[in-house]
């Protein structure tokens, strides 16, 4: 998979979040980006997802330009399985309701198939004994699979994870990553924004270092994890690596 | 041991000392009533023949109340959906329509829109006029509470709602409304005992509800306590139930999510 960025430019009002970011970076099934807090993973992701658009430049994927009216790049999102930082389910549906309402509201699947369909998933991630459940009454990590299985069900091409497992307890992150581990073995491709050294050492294939805004330096995780890299990064991974 | 008419929430007054405190305060302000009607309660019985005429008066209040909440809630939604629009004269309009009507009285608007516009317009049905005076007010009102409901919802819901795929109706529909509903039903039911007390200064235009009837059997009968006690009676027994309702609705919304 390619990821094309061309001169590509955000700004929050006068606040320039990415400067002229020009880029090609090639993967085969998961690309991991890791970096210091505010620099800058969420946007490229959303820039990605379609959520926000750049103010200048262009992103292609696989060679072909994302689109620039909103109805089109509602097509694209709809076509991507999205999972945010925090719990984004929706808290007035149950578990099966909020997998499934994508899957009928978007992908104009019937009740009784997307029913079907949405609790295979749930069975599949072991949360079928919860599909009833708000997202209130489960626990976060539950919560994160579910969020997770609203992603996967409508069967995307791609899934955009951002720091998955950032409001997690390492028993719930353990959970979480297992998850993320099997969908990687089944062959989903994915692009991980994650503070999990070691889970993005071992299932990224290529493995970005964002910070400022920018990308310092790519490439696959033996050499981003390894003294061949730059100061940057040895500078962050010895900071975070410390306790 | 007077704390127990202390209602703490770490200590909660028993349910006797309730009751007590209930009872006394009942007994008291019923004391208070006999001695202001004390000697002017000779004329239930020329009252009592009117008694039809209240009845119609406290029904149509009940109709009018009832008329204008519907058409009000759909005024209300538009105006907030105006008021949320990224269309600036749309906007501009429902920003000036709601602080024009929260910023006067509501009588002045009555006197305003029966004499000047009414008349202008050649409306000439008070009934009619009336449901639409006060729906008018009331959706000034309703526009906030459903703007304050529809800006409760987080912005990662809807961003979350937007990475799925829905489309800006959909959105509204799934995500925004089912959320909103929990804010705005509670002050809702509020809003209803407000349209109930509030209609009755459409007396004011001779439209018959439920006051000025009060003021007809008044005016007929010369028995001033006779007929204003059953007036306030008829609004109290209508509004009383109405906002314990609201409270409970309030109630359970904040605890379940
Ligand atoms: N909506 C916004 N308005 C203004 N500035 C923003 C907005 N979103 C992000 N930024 C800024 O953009 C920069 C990059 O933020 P971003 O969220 O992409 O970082 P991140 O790498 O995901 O950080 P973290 O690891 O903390 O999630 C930050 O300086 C942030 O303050
Ligand atoms: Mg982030």
């Amino acid at each position: 998979m390619k990821l094309e960025f061309q001169n590509v430019s955000v700004a929050f009002g006068s606040h320039m979040v990415i400067d002229r970011l020009s880029l090609t970076l090639e993967f085969s099934r998961t690309l991991a980006l890791i970096g210091p807090s505010g620099g800058g993973k969420s946007t490229l992701l959303r820039l990605i997802a379609g959520l926000i658009t750049p103010t200048a430049g262009k992103i292609l994927i696989d060679g072909s330009p994302l689109p620039d009216s909103e109805s089109d790049l509602r097509t694209h999102r709809s076509a991507l399985g999205i999972v945010f930082q925090a719990y984004n389910l929706f808290p007035h549906l149950s578990a099966l309701e909020n997998v499934r309402l994508p899957l009928t509201a978007v992908h104009r699947l019937s009740l009784a198939e997307a029913s079907s369909r949405a609790m295979e998933i749930l069975d599949r991630f072991r949360l079928g004994s919860h599909a009833h459940k708000k997202p209130a009454a489960l626990s976060g990590g539950q919560r994160q699979r579910v969020a997770i299985a609203r992603a996967v069900a409508p069967d995307p091409g791609l899934l955009l994870l951002d720091e998955p497992t950032s409001a997690l307890d390492p028993e719930m992150t353990a959970e979480v990553l297992d998850l993320l581990a099997e969908l990687h073995t089944t062959g989903r491709r994915l692009i991980l924004a994650t503070h999990e050294m070691g889970f993005g050492r071992t299932i990224a294939d290529q493995v970005a270092f964002v910070a400022n805004g920018r990308v310092i330096q790519w490439g696959p995780p033996e050499e981003i994890f390894s003294e061949r890299s730059s100061p940057e990064i040895q500078g962050f991974l010895s900071r975070i690596l410390r306790y | 041991m007077s704390s127990i008419f202390f209602d703490r929430p770490n200590a909660p007054a028993p349910l006797w000392a309730r009751i007590a405190v209930l009872l006394t305060i009942l007994a008291g302000f019923a004391a208070i009533c006999c001695w202001l009607l004390a000697g002017s309660l000779s004329n239930w019985e020329s009252v009592w023949r009117y008694r039809q005429v209240f009845l119609s008066g406290w029904l149509l209040t009940i109709l009018i109340a009832a008329v204008s909440l519907v058409v009000s809630l759909v005024l209300g939604l538009a105006v907030a959906l105006a008021r949320r629009s990224t269309f600036l004269p749309l906007r501009s309009l429902a920003v000036l329509y709601v602080e024009l009507i929260r910023g006067s009285p509501l009588l002045v608007q009555i006197l305003f829109f029966w004499y000047v516009v009414a008349a202008q317009l050649g409306l000439t049905n008070r009934l009619f006029v009336g449901i639409l005076i006060l729906s008018a007010f009331s959706a000034a009102y309703l526009a906030e509470m459903i703007r304050a409901g529809i800006e409760s919802v987080s912005e990662s819901q809807l961003e979350s709602a937007r990475a799925i795929g829905l489309h800006p109706t959909q959105i509204y529909r799934y995500v925004i409304f089912p959320q909103a509903i929990r804010q705005i039903l509670p002050p809702l039911a509020g809003q209803l005992a407000s349209l109930i007390k509030d209609s009755s200064l459409l007396s004011v235009i001779g439209l018959s509800e439920f006051t000025l009837s009060a003021q007809q059997v008044n005016s007929a009968t010369f028995s001033t306590f006779e007929s204003f006690l059953p007036l306030a009676l008829g609004y109290l027994i209508l509004t009383l139930p109405i906002s314990m309702f609201s409270r409970f609705l309030e109630h359970r919304f904040r605890y379940e999510t």
